[in-house]
């Protein structure tokens, strides 16, 4: 991977990848568990694909502003209508001043247009408010609309997907990176409309009272985009090398940090102290360098605004004292000057107000590839097939299950995790799955769940008259290697299980699961709350509320993924004691490695993909 | 503030920096006032002269060559601050690193494990990047805007003190009054908004890590309606901030109209009365006034802003400051107090009593453990037993609340830092690589090291092929920013670290965990002649690296169990079937 396009990988990316190791134990059934250590080191080819993936990314960006809706209109409006008071406020005011001073007038004979201008300030300061809230709105609307959008995109993906390194940076990309698109479309985008038309309208009411000042500001104003533009090339280049150089000093810094036990561990703590502070002052030469580039585009935009405002001072000065005589300069007036000279810094400032925007933009634009890149992913590979059958299901009463040459790769070009696996369960029938880590154990289970789409075979509920359904997802209750916990309370992780279940079927299940047996000793019993700010429960407590709702599923079919999988004695003789109860008069598919799982069954078989794919049938009891 | 002040006298060196950045932004800021209030004063100035009675003769070259080199001061002061600026801003910014970097060494790891919940780290780097923009967007603009109310002030007092009272008036509304309410207003928001993004982000987690168990029972749908929910909440949060602000931009606008109104109202009857005495133009004055009013607002508004940011830059010094002042959680004897490291290699735990503060209770009890120099000992259990406790406590994170933990008769406490790192290493269940060169991952085992030296360890480790292999060789980067090593590589490359390290004692935690049994095998087979001389201790549930044990124990309730035989019918299971703990 070449060294560029690695360092412009976000923060969350970074951190996914390097707990990537830890994490992977988690995907037993995955041999994704990529072990390539070359990948082709093409920078040239990156560069491509990097710009081509920034003009998708800024695509994506435009298309996502139809959610904006009117809001978008309504803050482009309000600036339009600000600019426009702002001519109307810059006229009253060179009108009384050339008043009272040339005329003498006093302030009775001024007091209604001032009383005019207070209004005029006014109505400008509504035009602001309606500007910022309308902005906000926009920008509001559109990370509803796309966080909604990656919530559902996350769901539809499904678990294979979500899991491990991955769900790192998909709970950055759903939450921080939508919230990253507000300045672009609250400041950035409606700023740049105003950019273009608030100075032109300013220029266009210079022009009838003074067309020699009108064409001074109409040299000068494209000027600033123009040598923006030139400075600002080799600036937008030189600031991307400065993100870089940033991300890799900030990336220096945080790795050193977390490696300090490493570092610690061999005694090197000021050998590595030493080189933090080198590479922060590295970062500082490189960046100054850069900066000094950068800068010179608000200096050009500075200078433009500057010189604008003393050549117009100068030629109404020169003009008034007679001593210019060129084109409507003898019929310059002290309210034109004043007037022009009030405009002149205005013209320029959306101009500058977009200039401190435009970082926005890179923000958004940095978000949109990771936002775009994940909804855009094909859904059609991971529709599972249970979803796509018909919802009828057999009468109550056991089902068997009928596996047909189910295949399941990961990754084209690699070896086959499930190659043609067939396997048949008769209804009531208690098989346990036994094979090697990785030999695609949990990716059976899983691929029957729906979790994982199949590349090929067929999955099948077989009725007791042999009698068969496509394989849906309410024929199947489940378990987990790792069970989750929600943010809610205890019964309500139960009730997950069958939300219409009353509160006694909901004990009931938690009696069956031994969950009663701990729940007595929290502090609101099964009202608890549980999750990421609630009560932590142990691993083999938590395994036993999502046995709860398994058994509050009451489904025909149990698939348990290593359910006694890293408990102590205690909670496994508990997880034991309960799944009597839950397999009783059901069919059931485990796979474990554990003797005491094994021993309940009636059949085992083994799975294993490190020697040529054998026939799942093989017996071993 | 406190803390403000300790950030402040952190960067004391940069002072020279920080006043010259500061002063270049005043410059700037009334250049621009001048040159607004020159031009307005020239152009009335010009169209009176016309009017005057001849005699009064205008010099209009001396105001026109002001306004020239004001134009000059203000572009070139421009570039100047911006430059100069951040150039104390990165000086800052270096030493921040540094100081944290070293106030961190002693606490790592576990005194930066405290805070369990979320990341810290992240937080930490968070905080650091807020406190790099504290001189430039929350020093720097008051200060200037102080200086420069000041100056226009008394310059405005010359001409008219009456409007220079009430400019002053206004502007002190609109850069300190009207900050201050909105910040105060916000501050109850702000909270919200705190409580909901965490809400959302929870609800979202349990989207993504519980989507096994939404979608086994069809919860997907009720979820999705949960995150929209709490998205809604959060956007009804950020509302209220945003009003507030779009308020404040308003407010701004009101208060510059006034200060032009009230100009205008108190400097028009002084005209009108023949005030501005002796001056060559007096009407020309008027409109200096105005003009200069007008401009100094801009001294004034970025105020609101950085008022904004103060809160949260505070916040963040405050959690360093916290983080930074932690008692490490164990203090090594100074160097000169140390005792001289042991020869014999005898490792004891006699009646170790851990537990960390936050969890329920003592993670080992009453524990008692010797191993022989040279011999291996594996020990298992469940996870959360203890077992990674048992080496923490080994390279001394932590101290034991109980009992002593000797190497070779000689207590852990009465050992140097560096002592004690070289005695013990470490290989860790993830592989911690420096994101560097592999060079420099090597240089942290023995920065002395030639690079022969490395190469050879390399090849002992097992990478010699695949050194060769790569273009850069020990230049290679790997980690974060470069080179996917896959998971038995980047073992292998710890291995490499440690034989070229050669400590006596050697940790082992989980070193297999995650890869497949054949490159387990490969990667054991590498390892096992290397253990041969070492005292070991050895952390898995795997039969593989079991098999290097001369001695096994099972950890459950804190206490260690000799383990004899396998408890497992290996009859029924295929030969390359890993065990269960």
């Amino acid at each position: 991977m070449s060294e560029e396009r690695a360092d412009q990988k976000t923060q969350a990316e970074r951190q996914a990848t390097n707990s990537a190791a830890v994490r992977r134990q988690d995907i037993d059934a995955a041999p994704a568990v990529a072990t390539a250590s070359e990948e082709p080191s093409a920078s040239a080819a990156d560069k491509a694909t990097d710009k081509a993936a920034a003009k998708i990314a800024a695509r994506w960006l435009t298309a996502q502003s139809a959610s904006a809706g009117h809001a978008l209109v309504a803050a482009m409006g309000a600036g339009v209508v600000g600019g426009l008071l702002v001519i109307g406020q810059s006229a009253l005011l060179a009108w009384i001043l050339s008043q009272t001073i040339l005329a003498g007038a006093a302030l009775s004979q001024v007091a209604w247009p001032l009383a005019g201008l207070a209004l005029l300030y006014l109505a400008r300061a509504i035009t602001a408010y309606i500007q910022g809230v309308a902005g906000f709105t926009a920008g509001a609307r559109v990370r509803q609309a796309v966080r909604l959008a990656v919530a559902r995109q996350i769901h539809d993906l499904g678990p294979a997907h979500s899991q491990g390194q991955r769900a790192g940076a998909l709970l950055t990309t759903a939450q921080d990176q939508s919230e990253a698109l507000e300045g672009y479309y609250a400041r950035y985008l409606p700023q740049k409309t105003l950019a273009v038309f608030v100075p032109l309208a300013m220029v266009a009411a210079v022009f009838p009272v003074d067309w020699l000042a009108g064409t001074i500001f109409l040299i000068t104003l494209p000027l600033v985009p123009l040598f923006m533009a030139v400075v600002g090339m080799g600036a937008a280049a030189a600031s991307r090398r400065q993100a870089v150089a940033l991300a890799r000093m900030s990336g220096f810094f945080l790795d050193r940090l977390r490696n300090l036990a490493t570092i610690k561990s061999f005694g090197q703590t000021e050998r590595e102290l030493a080189a933090v502070i080198r590479v922060s002052h590295d970062y500082r030469d490189k960046a100054l360098g850069v900066l000094r580039l950068a800068f010179l585009s608000s200096a050009v935009l500075e200078f433009f605004a500057v010189i604008s405002i003393a050549m117009v001072a100068l030629y109404i000065g020169m003009s008034l004292l007679d001593l210019f005589h060129l084109g409507p300069a003898e019929d310059v007036t002290l309210f034109i000057g004043l007037f022009v000279l009030m405009l002149a810094p205005e013209i320029f400032l959306p101009l500058r107000k977009l200039a401190v925007y435009y970082h926005e933009r890179a923000t958004a634009l940095a978000a949109a590839e990771q936002l775009e890149g994940l909804l855009a992913q094909q859904l059609s590979d991971h529709i599972p097939p249970a979803n796509k059958a018909e919802t009828s299901r057999p009468d109550r009463g056991p089902l068997g299950l009928e596996i047909r040459s189910l295949s399941k790769t990961f990754e084209a070009g690699t070896r086959p995790v499930l190659n043609k696996v067939t396997l048949t369960i008769a209804p009531g029938e208690k098989v346990a799955l036994v094979g090697p880590s990785g030999s695609g154990k949990s990716t059976l289970i899983a691929t029957l769940m729906g979790f994982a789409a199949a590349d090929g075979g067929e999955m099948l509920a077989m009725g007791p008259a042999g009698q068969e359904v496509a394989l849906q997802v309410t024929h199947l209750a489940w378990l987990g290697q790792r069970p989750h916990l929600f943010h809610g309370s205890l019964a309500d992780n139960i009730r997950l299980g069958r939300p219409s279940a009353t509160d006694q079927e909901v004990l009931a299940a938690a009696d069956a699961a031994e969950v009663l047996s701990f729940a007595e000793d929290l502090p609101d019993g099964m009202d608890t709350p549980l999750g990421e700010d609630g009560h932590g429960l142990s691993g083999g407590e938590a395994q036993r509320v999502a046995l709860a709702r398994a058994f509050l599923r009451d489904a025909p079919i149990v698939l348990l993924d290593e359910p006694t999988a890293r408990l102590d004695k205690k909670n496994e003789a508990a997880i034991l004691a309960a799944l009597d109860r839950l397999m009783e008069g059901r069919t059931v598919l485990v796979a474990t490695h554990s003797p005491a799982v094994i021993s309940r069954m009636d059949r085992v078989v083994l799975l294993s993909n490190l020697s040529e794919p054998r026939p799942v049938e093989e017996r071993l009891s | 503030m406190k803390d403000l002040g300790f950030f402040l006298s952190l960067w004391r060196q940069r002072r020279g920096t920080m006043v010259l950045g500061a002063f270049l932004a005043l410059i700037t800021l009334l250049a621009m006032i001048a040159l607004l209030g020159l031009s307005g004063w020239f152009i009335a100035a010009c169209a009176l002269s016309v009017l005057a009675p001849s005699g009064q003769i205008f010099n209009f070259l001396l105001p026109s060559a002001g306004i020239r080199a004001l134009a000059v001061v203000r572009t070139l002061g421009r570039y100047g601050e911006r430059v100069i600026s951040h150039d104390a801003t990165l000086r800052i910014l270096a030493d921040l690193r540094g100081w944290f970097f070293r106030q961190a060494i002693p606490l790592a790891p576990a005194g930066l494990l405290v805070h369990r919940k979320g990341d810290l780290l992240a937080r930490i780097t968070a905080d650091i990047d807020a406190l790099d923009h504290l001189y430039l967007q929350i020093l720097v603009p008051p200060v200037i805007a102080v200086l420069a109310v000041t100056g226009a002030t008394l310059f405005l007092w010359l001409f008219l003190p009456a409007v220079a009272l009430s400019t002053l008036a206004l502007l002190a509304v609109a850069g300190v009054l009207l900050p201050y309410l909105i910040q105060r207003a916000a501050h109850v928001n702000a909270r919200a908004l705190t409580v909901r993004a965490a809400t959302l982000r929870i609800d979202l987690l349990d989207l993504i890590e519980g989507l096994a168990t939404l979608r086994a029972y069809d919860g997907g749908g009720a979820q999705i309606a949960r995150i929209q929910k709490a998205s809604d909440a959060l956007i009804r949060a950020q509302t209220r901030l945003a009003r507030l602000s779009a308020t404040g931009e308003a407010v701004m606008v009101l208060l510059l109209g006034a200060a032009v109104v009230a100009a205008l109202t108190l400097g028009i009857p002084f005209l009108q009365a023949g005030g501005f005495d002796g001056a060559s133009f007096p009407g020309a004055r008027l409109a200096l006034i105005v003009f200069c009013v007008i401009a100094v607002f801009e001294a004034v508004a970025p105020l609101p802003n950085a008022f904004q940011s103060l809160g949260q830059t505070l916040e963040a010094a405050k959690r360093l400051r916290q983080i930074a002042a932690q008692t490490p959680p164990v203090i090594f004897p100074a160097p000169n107090q140390s005792a001289a490291p042991p020869g014999d290699m005898t490792i004891s735990f006699q009646a170790v009593t851990f537990g960390y503060e936050t969890a329920r209770g003592p993670v080992l009890k009453d524990l008692s453990l010797t191993v022989e120099p040279g011999r291996t000992v594996a020990i298992r259990g469940a996870s959360g037993a203890g077992k990674s406790s048992l080496l923490a406590l080994l390279q001394r994170h932590h101290d034991p609340q109980e009992g002593t933990i000797e190497i070779g008769g000689l207590p852990l406490n009465h050992l140097g830092e560096e002592d004690l790192a070289a005695l013990v290493g470490i290989m860790d269940q993830s592989p911690q690589l420096l994101s560097g060169s592999i060079k420099e991952n090597m240089a942290l085992a023995r920065p002395e090291a030639s690079e022969a030296e490395m190469i050879a360890a390399l090849a002992q480790a097992g990478l010699g092929d695949l050194i060769e292999q790569l273009g850069d060789g020990l230049e290679s980067w790997v980690g974060d920013h470069g080179l996917r090593l896959s998971g038995g590589e980047a073992r292998r490359l710890t291995i490499a670290r440690l034989i070229l390290q050669d400590p006596p004692i050697w940790l082992l935690d989980e070193p297999t965990e995650g890869l497949d049994l054949a490159t387990e095998a490969k990667l054991l087979e590498t390892l096992a002649p290397l253990l041969a001389r070492k005292t070991v201790f050895l952390i898995s549930h795997r039969p593989g690296p079991l098999g290097l044990a001369d001695q096994s124990y099972h950890l459950e309730e804190g206490q260690l169990f000799p383990v004899t035989a396998s408890p497992l019918p290996t009859e029924y299971l295929p030969q390359d079937y890993p065990l269960q703990d």
